[in-house]
């Protein structure tokens, strides 16, 4: 069975195409959702994912690393305890728990999925996921854009209408928004856009900084360095803008250095903090809708995915753009692995899915560096010239000619770019290629370049000389790029970290959020969780499932009382 | 992708329905599948594509006759109509097929604040349009507008975009204003690729077109007397002293090409009388400020200088006559060359140069030739000499109106080398200009007239010299296009013959020399022919390059000196006086066989078959 994963920067999921319908997976601890934490116990040097290391990030900052995708595609190093990691091997394992998660559910092995990854991922970055993948046992299929996949989730409900929507989608590091048109069982992108730094986080980020503002007697300018401090305040920051989501007023409150620091925050008061990125989300809606060519009234839905529009400034500012309610058709969270599910299904032809195609675009502009001569001769260096233009349907191919700028030039050498500026040095660098010319005056001898972006996004470029024939091909790969025996003695060195038999999560993620909450309580809060948690590690020794189970139940009860819900 | 085989790839006949084509395009997808089959999809996509620019070019090309509410100009008046504005219009009538009864899913929340932002709107118009000098009321307005809380909707901010920028392209001076606020706040900037909008480029344009007029308007830009001069009417005593200023005219022709070729918008700046005026006044050869100055003070130049040196005492000249002459005589020159030599010229490289007959293009040569021959051949006569100068500065004028000249400059290595002036100016870093090099080209010539003119009767020396000099003229006004008719309209043979006949020529005149070098009175049609020749060699030798234009021209400036030493051996063996004309004769025709030489040899080397 072909699975599908929507691997986030804060929480992961997967999903599968099964009865005509796309499921989500629970994981050991009944959750659809796993938080993308990984950590290592030094103890033992067996290794956590999901909620327990995500728990452990304020006990053991050192040891657990969170919101690795950001580095994907780069050759950063995190150092856990001893062990050092690349960022593809730290989604590897996240990977390898989704993937023992989907076996145990559906009782077969799992060895193909499809992965989301968002739509402005480069080359380098789409590699290192798909290797991420190949790390873990899966066989990447596909690699599915997140914006469609959410679209996706979306429209499969719709295939019967001819309907032309907007998904906007806003996650914790990214925000997203793509056109899409449906007609006749075919899924059209018809653009896709976004600002990749702008997310939920942000919105945390404002608050912070509005506490610090409000507490500054009390926190020292060097604590703000500090590590603990600053996961509490995204923790209590977090808390506190999904209190406001339900509640007028919220607090927002903190412990350090052995004192309780609070301050109230209000619903205004948030709106106005939270203006400017209001106004930050308008430019790639109205950019979106310029390059598909379509008006705001000519879309019949809005959809919203993605934690942050759950936020209601969020909502109102989205009415108030489009000038209607939102749809609620989809669950947030969950949509892109909803989407990426469909999408298994489609890649497994399964006989429901029979009718329909999707077709996606490429989200960037893909062009090579020229110098152009203007008036007067001069020549200018470092002017992007497009080959494939953003929004265009993929797979897709185009050529441009180029001729060479100097007399006896002996080599032609492209180098590829990625982005929308006209000038080279504010776009992306994917690679280059170099070509030997024959020598002639300037301008008599033409190269022609071939772009082609196949449908998992990864750029192929092909350039010919038509004077001498020749050919020089590019596959578009990192400097360091991994031999599959490389590969396999990394998936192997992988394979042979601990990691705790799945019964026993559920124990060991409550024993984690325990020793969280005793560090971030004081006083009489920190002696009450510490005996419930000497209550429970008592039953924990006896060993009996059924009263194991009961305490923790309890357990998560009373923590629950005391911090609010755990949250994804 | 050829016209037929997209419909082929689609599989349907050719249609202007786009629903049809997408249906087709639908039902392929489903077998071309992207994930399978690439090449396939792509060649679909592209033959998708296609098919609908072509099915909305013919409904445009329908529709043109049913005049579209076009959204273009609308706006602007759309906004005078309360009804029609397109922010909350189309919610009700656009019909969608609804398949589930649901509430209205297209809402305005409020209609109070659509009015306001229209309200907003044309109170930023009529400012605009009757804006006095102040652009606060009017940015103050535009703050008002962006600051509405109808602005949240996207169809509104865009419907505004588009508002905003009509109203610009439409008041021209007055709403410039708001080119750079609207161009910040709304984002407009190329710095960014993506599709264009023909509105936002034209509002883009007129930014870069007020900026260069910005650059323009500031004095110290070499464009500022010439703006000021197309701000003014063409009236006026101002108006007179533009015509009389230097250098003026020049700029105004360089301004007003910037403003045609790169910024259009600048003409919208100037005065439409003055620009009309200038460029009738530009378009002929006209009175230049120049020559305006030198007919308003050379006449009074001349008279006191007459007047002072009182020339024929016995005719005492008054000052109020001498002044009258040398006025007369002044603008006499100035008319002569305006309408017999410029504005002629410029009328025949207009309309005639090109379906002339070839004797009028290049008949001045023989023309030339034979005037100067005459001179040599008619007995010398006060009328004679004036008839022949008047006859020999006629032709020199055909030459001027219907030749050109080679004005580049002097680059050619062999130049420098063998020319002491030019050798001067390169070490200066400065190009020897033509009429220097035209000067200079004849000075063998004139130092070999100089030198005979002891050997010529009396009177004939004076009867030949001006048609010599008019001949001379006409050849430096018309070597070009005869060389180019030389190298272009006769054959590589044909050359060859003509050349070795002229070298026959060049040989066999020292024989005539010899034999002339008794008796004077052959001795004027002796150095007419060596004239006739070093003028007509210059044609096939006008483009020679490297070592044999350098042999050419050392031969011709220094071989004076290598003569001259052998003249005074020659005279031992001839008659006193007479070696002068065989010396110098001698001197200036090897320089020719020189020359033909290079050409003859350079006609083998590379061969230019006549087109």
């Amino acid at each position: 069975m072909i699975v599908g994963i929507d691997l986030g920067t804060t929480n992961c999921a997967i999903g599968v195409w099964r009865d005509g319908r796309a499921e989500l997976i629970p994981n050991s601890l009944g959750h659809s959702l796993t938080p993308s934490a990984v950590s290592l116990d030094a103890r033992d040097g067996s290794v956590l994912v999901g909620l327990e290391a995500r728990e452990r990030q304020s006990t053991h900052p050192e040891d657990t690393v969170t919101a690795f995708k950001r580095y994907m595609g780069s050759a950063r190093v995190t150092k856990l305890g001893k062990r050092e990691f690349l960022p593809e091997e730290l989604s590897a394992l996240l990977l390898q728990r989704l993937k023992s998660d989907a076996e145990a559910y559906l009782g077969e092995p799992v060895t193909e999925a499809v992965i989301t990854v968002p739509a402005y991922f480069n080359d380098r970055q789409r590699k290192a996921t798909r290797r991420a993948g190949e790390l873990a046992g899966l066989k990447v299929e596909r690699l599915l854009n997140e914006p469609t996949a959410a679209a996706l989730a979306y429209g499969i409900h719709e295939l019967e209408n001819e309907s032309r929507f907007l998904v906007f989608d806003l996650g914790g590091g990214t925000f997203d928004v793509s056109i899409l048109e449906i007609f006749e069982g075919v899924i059209e992108v018809r653009s896709s856009t976004g600002d990749n730094r702008l997310g939920g986080e942000d919105f945390n980020q404002v608050l912070i900084d509005d506490f610090c503002a409000r507490q500054a007697k009390a926190l020292d300018p060097r604590d703000r360095e500090d590590p603990t401090l600053n996961q509490r305040l995204r923790e209590a920051a977090e808390r506190t803008r999904r209190a406001l989501t339900d509640q007028h007023a919220s607090l927002m409150s903190i412990v350090w250095r052995d004192a309780v620091l609070e301050e109230e925050v209000t619903t205004e008061h948030f709106e106005t903090l939270a203006a400017p990125l209001l106004t930050r989300l308008r430019e790639p809606v109205l950019r979106a809708l310029r390059d598909s060519g379509l008006r705001s009234e000519d879309l019949k839905e809005v959809v919203l995915v993605g934690g942050a529009t759950r936020m209601p400034v969020v909502r109102k500012a989205v009415t108030r753009m489009f000038g209607r309610f939102p749809s609620n058709a989809v669950h947030p969270d969950e949509a892109v692995a909803i989407g990426a599910a469909v999408q298994a299904g489609l890649k497994a032809r399964d006989v429901a899915l029979k009718e329909v195609v999707m077709t996606d675009v490429c989200p960037y502009t893909l062009g090579v560096d020229t110098m152009e001569r203007g008036a007067k001769g001069v020549v200018r260096a470092g002017i992007f010239s497009p080959i494939i233009e953003r929004n265009t349907v993929i797979p897709a191919s185009r050529i441009s000619s180029f001729v060479t700028v100097q007399d006896n030039q002996s080599h032609v050498n492209f180098r590829i770019y990625q982005g929308e500026s006209r000038l080279v040095s504010d776009n992306v660098l994917l690679g280059q290629i170099k070509v030997s010319v024959p020598p002639a005056p300037a301008g008599h001898v033409g190269v022609d370049v071939r772009f082609t972006y196949d449908i998992n996004g990864l750029l192929e470029v092909d350039v010919h000389v038509p004077k001498t024939g020749e050919r020089r091909e590019l596959v578009i790969v990192d400097d360091e790029t991994m031999s599959p025996a490389e590969l396999e003695r990394r998936r192997a060195s992988l394979a042979q970290l601990k990691q705790h038999p799945r019964e026993n999560d559920a124990n060991r993620h409550a024993l984690a959020r325990g020793a969280r909450c005793y560090e971030a309580f004081l006083g009489e809060r920190r002696e009450f969780v510490a005996r419930c948690l000497a209550a429970f590690e008592a039953v924990l020794d006896g060993q009996d499932p059924r009263a194991v189970e009961h305490a923790r139940e309890a357990l998560l009860k009373q923590l629950d009382h005391l911090e609010g819900e755990t949250w994804f | 992708m050829s016209g037929g085989s997209i419909w082929a790839v689609l599989g349907i006949a050719q249609t202007n329905d786009r629903t049809e084509i997408r249906r087709a395009y639908s039902r392929r997808l489903k077998v071309t599948h992207p994930e399978d089959d690439a090449e396939g999809f792509k060649a679909l996509r592209e033959a998708y594509e296609h098919a609908m620019a072509l099915a909305a070019r013919g409904a445009a090309i329908q529709q043109a006759q049913v005049p579209e509410p076009a959204p273009a100009p609308e706006p602007v008046e759309s906004v005078r109509e309360p009804e029609l504005a397109a922010a909350d219009g189309q919610a009700a009538p656009r019909a969608e097929p609804e398949p589930a009864p649901q509430p209205a899913q297209v809402l305005w929340a409020d209609q109070g604040d659509a009015e306001r932002h229209r309200l907003t709107f044309r109170r930023l118009q009529t400012l605009v349009e009757t804006r006095t000098g102040d652009p606060a009321p009017v940015l103050e307005a535009f703050e008002a507008l962006l600051a509405s809380p109808a602005m949240d909707s996207v169809s509104v901010q865009e419907q505004t975009e588009v508002w905003i920028m009509f109203l610009i392209l439409n008041n021209p001076p007055l709403g410039d204003v708001l080119i750079e606020p609207a161009i910040e706040r709304f984002g407009w900037d190329h710095s960014q690729i993506g599709p264009r909008f023909q509105p936002r480029d034209a509002v883009l344009a007129r930014r870069e077109d007020l900026r260069a007029l910005e650059a323009i308007k500031r004095t110290t830009s070499p464009h500022h007397r010439a703006f000021v001069a197309l701000t003014r009417k063409p009236k006026g005593w101002k108006h007179w002293l533009d015509r009389a200023t230097l250098g003026l005219p020049d700029e105004i022709a360089a301004l007003l090409q910037i403003a045609h070729n790169q910024h259009r918008g600048l003409l919208l700046d100037f005065d439409p009388e003055a620009v009309v005026w200038w460029q009738a006044y530009l378009s002929k050869p006209q009175f230049s400020p120049a020559a305006i100055w030198t007919a308003a003070i050379a006449p009074a130049v001349a008279a006191a200088s007459l007047v002072q040196s009182q020339i024929t005492p016995e005719t005492p000249l008054g000052l109020i006559e001498a002044y009258g002459a040398a006025l007369a005589g002044t603008l006499g020159i100035l008319a002569a060359w305006l309408y017999a030599l410029a504005r002629p010229q410029a009328r025949w490289r207009e309309t005639w140069r090109w379906s002339a007959p070839i004797w009028a293009k290049l008949g001045w040569a023989p023309a030339s030739l034979s005037v100067l021959a005459l001179a040599a051949l008619i007995p010398p006569s006060p009328i004679a000499t004036i008839a022949l100068a008047v006859l020999g500065f006629g032709v020199a004028a055909w030459a001027y109106i219907t030749g050109w000249v080679d004005q580049r400059p002097a680059r050619r290595l062999a130049s420098w080398i063998s020319g002491p002036v030019a050798m001067v100016l390169y070490l200066f870093g400065r190009d020897m200009p033509w009429r220097m090099r035209a000067l200079l080209s004849f000075a063998p010539l004139a130092l070999f007239w100089r030198l005979i003119a002891k050997d010529l009767p009396t009177g004939a020396w004076g009867q030949m010299t001006l048609p010599l000099a008019a001949a001379a003229a006409t050849f430096v006004f018309g070597c070009e296009p005869l060389a180019e008719a030389w190298h272009r309209d006769l054959t590589p043979p044909a050359r060859r013959i003509a050349l070795a006949a002229f070298g026959l020529a060049v040989a066999l005149t020292p024989l005539v020399l010899w034999w002339v070098a008794p008796g004077p009175a052959l001795t004027p049609a002796a150095a007419t022919l060596v004239a006739i020749l070093v003028l007509l060699h210059k044609v096939p030798t006008a483009h020679l390059e490297g070592r044999a234009y350098a042999i050419r021209d050392l031969l011709m400036r220094f071989g004076w000196i290598v003569w001259t030493a052998l003249l005074a051996i020659a005279t031992e063996y001839l008659r006193q006086g007479d070696a002068t004309l065989l010396t110098a004769g001698l001197w200036l025709l090897t320089g020719v066989a020189a020359g033909i030489a290079g050409a003859l040899r350079a006609e083998r080397l590379t061969p230019q078959p006549a087109r």
